[in-house]
């Protein structure tokens, strides 16, 4: 006799099954990520559509870069990079990293904020419950069951996708907008502009991408299911974005309405779920800015003691290991108590933050195109032209959109 | 001397002028603690990289690095393929600590001079080789310094290093395991000496007891002592039973009283009664340096007789070139050196061949003196007599000679810092 499994079985297998280059995308679309594309959609429309294109193209060809870099040298990110640039460029690129992941622990920290918030709970009671929460589950090793609970409050992500069906979106205009690039040289969309690129493809993403990879110590035989696993979970993170995007400007750019806070951005679920829209936000908010809380730290500290031979890993006891737990419990608690300071714009925290990483983004990048181009590391693997173009295409347009703003802000 | 102090360091000819600059530092495999080579240089006149050979060079140090020959005629030669290089090859990269079994990161590597050859000895996996790294050991140290810490220090010695496996499979470098037994004694002392606590201990307990027991001859007795009490109380008696008793008395009394007393229960009643005799002597006088493993012989043995006898006591005695000719009341009535023995005929008796009138000291007499005394009359040993001239020990060359000059790993490191 054959058991039937229940339907709530298979999902959970599923689950369990899935992937890094999966796991890494849905974790993408954080607190900064729902925030910053919310705040594309209702400041400028469908203006801002094309970048999403170009955007997803970068990110689908920096994720397989990441994966390759992995699957070949069988090492992480922080490994290769201590290994050929020797310590000084080290200290340089992990104090990037740091401070790059330090905004994205902040952001989501503010995100779980304003997600209780929505529900009527105070950010001081939520966060530090949930920070301790989220400290305790990781240290206790049993993280991994409780990941996929987010995770699968992440798939209310989707309601976007009705929404934005629902909202009777101007499709041509947004098709026109996709295929027709348009800047305006302005301070406003030149930050957007480069928190939009920062949110889409963060530096903690390779690191974890990569790490997560060697960890499942995928073959280069296998490499091909990796890759489109990789690629898979690029497009998808931008379907996602495509329709917060669509959704946003189909009702609050409409009706004029700018995001000041969370339950601005909460009005464009409401042509899907009606009075529930708030409810929904919170819910979507809350387990994609968890997810990130557990991955970001956790990845932090991996990465800085794999760069600096520190010992490191969760099946270490605190004495064994005190510089990587010391370093996650810091991370976890500065990032955390800082979204307690009162009167804190929790919207203006979550779209910073996206603009730091974006800054920082171009020197990571380098690191990477350094390393995947390295024929000694990657033999036969190295990147084509074509590749290298993009990438560099992508270091130089975040780095003259930096630039621009910093000209115009002056 | 740590490999992040000598590289960046100038290379001046035998008058300061300058050769090159240190780029990196060349390693030959096949010992567990791998000999530098030579030393990878950028030339000051063409900035070349060149190999400059140990043998060229006549001094090493944090500052600077001295060759032996005028600028003009330094031999350099050029990096081979297969060149082990200490900063490209191994620095930075991951290594698997054998003992602890774990995979460490090397931040830096420390070398030392041992004997006429500089050896890479341990890797530094901790802050402080980090820190050193970037230059900021000194303020740190300083830092800590004035809240009473000091900046940890993480060493693991190359014999418990192997390079990951996932570089070996690359045939990035492959360092052949090879146990410290195989370096003499001496050798394993003077690595001991200069490594971190843990690593002693660790290095120690790893030795064989017979290798254990000739290594910590070689080491100051408060290193011995301490790690002796490291090891278990099996081992550190099966160590002390291989041990002459003078060594033995002198390791033990620099134990705790109580451990030394624990130590004398459990070892054969003879030799611990030898040792406590030793015991009670200043470490400083002729009492304190002497060895009770000597052999006397009655006066009216025969030549052969004494060959006989020689055959079956020699292998206990710490020295045989020697024989002390007694009276019935252990009175030293004479003395006998093996040439003497064995150019004498076999039947004459000993009291006939034996010098009468021998140079002896009294156990109170002061260690100089005793140097003096056997350097004087060119001795290999001399007899230490009490008020009744009876035969109480023998101070042998070997014990004044660790006196007249340390053994190397006591001495002040000259070459490398």
């Amino acid at each position: 006799m054959i058991k039937r499994i229940p339907l709530w079985g298979k999902i959970w297998i599923f689950l369990m099954v899935l992937g890094p280059g999966i796991i890494t995308s849905f974790a993408d679309n954080d607190a900064g990520g729902i925030t910053t594309y919310s705040i594309a959609g209702s400041h400028f429309g469908y203006k801002l559509l094309w970048v999403l294109v170009l955007v997803t193209f970068a990110l689908a060809i920096i994720q397989e870069m990441t994966a390759r870099l992995g699957v070949v040298t069988n090492k992480g990110l922080a490994d290769l990079i201590r290994e050929e640039f020797g310590l000084r460029w080290t200290l340089f690129a992990m104090l990037t990293l740091l401070v790059a992941n330090s905004a994205t622990i902040i952001s989501n920290f503010a995100g779980i904020a304003a997600g209780f918030e929505l529900m009527g709970v105070a950010k001081f009671f939520s966060v530090p419950i949930m920070a301790f929460f989220i400290w305790l589950f990781v240290v206790k090793g049993n993280y991994r069951q409780v990941e996929r609970i987010f995770l699968l409050l992440c798939l209310l992500a989707f309601s976007y996708v009705a929404s934005g069906f629902l909202a009777r979106p101007d499709w041509g205009e947004a098709v026109r907008a996709t295929f027709m690039p348009n800047i305006s040289w302005s301070s406003e969309y030149l930050l957007l502009l480069v928190a939009f690129i920062g949110t889409t493809i963060t530096p903690w993403m390779q690191f974890y991408l990569q790490a997560s990879i060697v960890d499942k110590g995928i073959s280069l035989k296998r490499y091909k299911y990796e890759r489109a696993e990789v690629l898979l979970g690029a497009f998808f993170t931008d379907f996602i974005s495509l329709f917060i995007i669509i959704a946003c400007a189909a009702t609050l750019f409409r009706h004029g309405i700018r995001i000041e806070a969370a339950k601005d951005a909460a009005l464009a679920l409401r042509p899907f779920a009606g009075s529930a829209a708030e409810m929904l936000f919170a819910l979507g908010l809350i387990g994609a800015s968890t997810l990130t809380s557990f991955i970001v730290p956790l990845s932090t500290s991996y990465a800085l003691c794999e760069a600096f031979g520190f010992e490191s890993g969760l099946d270490r006891k605190f004495q064994e290991a005190p510089i990587f737990y010391g370093l996650y419990t810091v991370l976890i608690v500065a990032g955390s108590a800082l979204i307690l300071i009162p009167r804190l714009s929790l919207v203006f925290v979550m779209y910073l933050a996206q603009a730091i990483q974006g800054f920082l983004l171009p020197i990571i990048l380098i690191f990477m195109l350094m390393l995947v181009n390295n024929r000694r590391l990657m033999g036969i693997h190295v990147n084509n032209r074509f590749y290298n173009l993009v990438v560099w295409l992508m270091v130089l347009g975040i780095a003259a959109a930096s630039l621009a703003l910093v000209f115009f802000m002056i | 001397m740590y490999a992040s102090e000598l590289i960046g360091d100038p290379v001046v000819d035998r008058v300061q002028e300058p050769v090159g600059k240190v780029k990196d530092i060349l390693i030959v495999l096949g010992e567990v603690f791998p000999k530098v080579s030579g030393l990878l240089i950028t030339a000051e006149h063409d900035r070349k990289e060149k190999v400059l050979l140990l043998g060229e060079i006549d001094l090493i140090g944090k500052q600077f690095v001295a060759t032996k020959s005028v600028k003009d005629r330094v031999p350099l030669t050029t990096l081979r393929e297969g060149d082990i290089l200490l900063a490209r090859d191994v620095m930075d990269k991951q290594i698997v600590d054998v003992e602890g079994v774990r995979v460490i990161r090397v931040n830096d590597l420390k070398l030392a001079k041992v004997d006429q050859e500089v050896r890479l000895i341990a890797a530094d996996v901790g802050l402080s080789g980090l820190l050193r790294r970037i230059g900021l050991l000194g303020a740190v140290g300083w830092l800590l310094s004035l809240f009473g810490r000091k900046v940890p220090e993480t060493l693991i010695g190359w014999d418990h290093v192997e390079p990951l496996k996932t570089d070996l499979a690359k045939g990035r470098i492959a360092i052949p395991t090879k146990k410290t037994e195989d370096l003499h004694p001496a050798d394993i002392a003077q690595i001991i000496s200069q490594v971190h606590t843990e690593e002693r201990t660790a290095i120690f307990t790893a030795l064989s007891e017979k290798t254990a027991a000739e290594a910590l001859h070689e080491l100051e007795p408060m290193i011995g002592a301490m790690l002796l009490s490291t090891v278990d109380t099996k081992k550190a008696l099966n160590i002390l039973e291989k041990m002459p008793v003078d060594e033995a008395a002198d390791l033990l009394g620099d134990l705790p009283p109580e451990k030394t007393e624990e130590f004398l229960r459990l070892i054969k009643v003879k030799k611990a009664a030898e040792i406590r005799k030793l015991l009670t002597h200043h470490d400083e006088t002729a009492g304190g340096l002497m060895t009770t493993e000597f052999i006397t012989l009655p006066q009216n043995l025969t030549i052969e007789q004494t060959i006989n006898r020689l055959r079956e006591q020699a292998p206990n005695a710490e020295t045989i070139y020697y024989l002390y000719v007694v009276d019935e009341a252990e009175r030293l009535m004479g003395v006998l050196s093996l040439r003497n023995l064995i150019i004498a005929s076999p039947e004459k008796i000993l009291s006939e061949v034996m010098i009468k009138d021998c140079i002896t000291v009294t156990p109170e007499m002061n260690q100089r003196q005793v140097a003096g005394i056997i350097s004087k009359y060119n001795l290999l040993a001399v007899p230490v007599v009490d008020a009744d001239h009876k035969i109480s020990g023998i101070i042998t060359v070997d014990d004044v000679m660790d006196f007249i000059l340390p053994p190397v790993s006591r001495q002040k490191r000259q070459m490398v810092g």
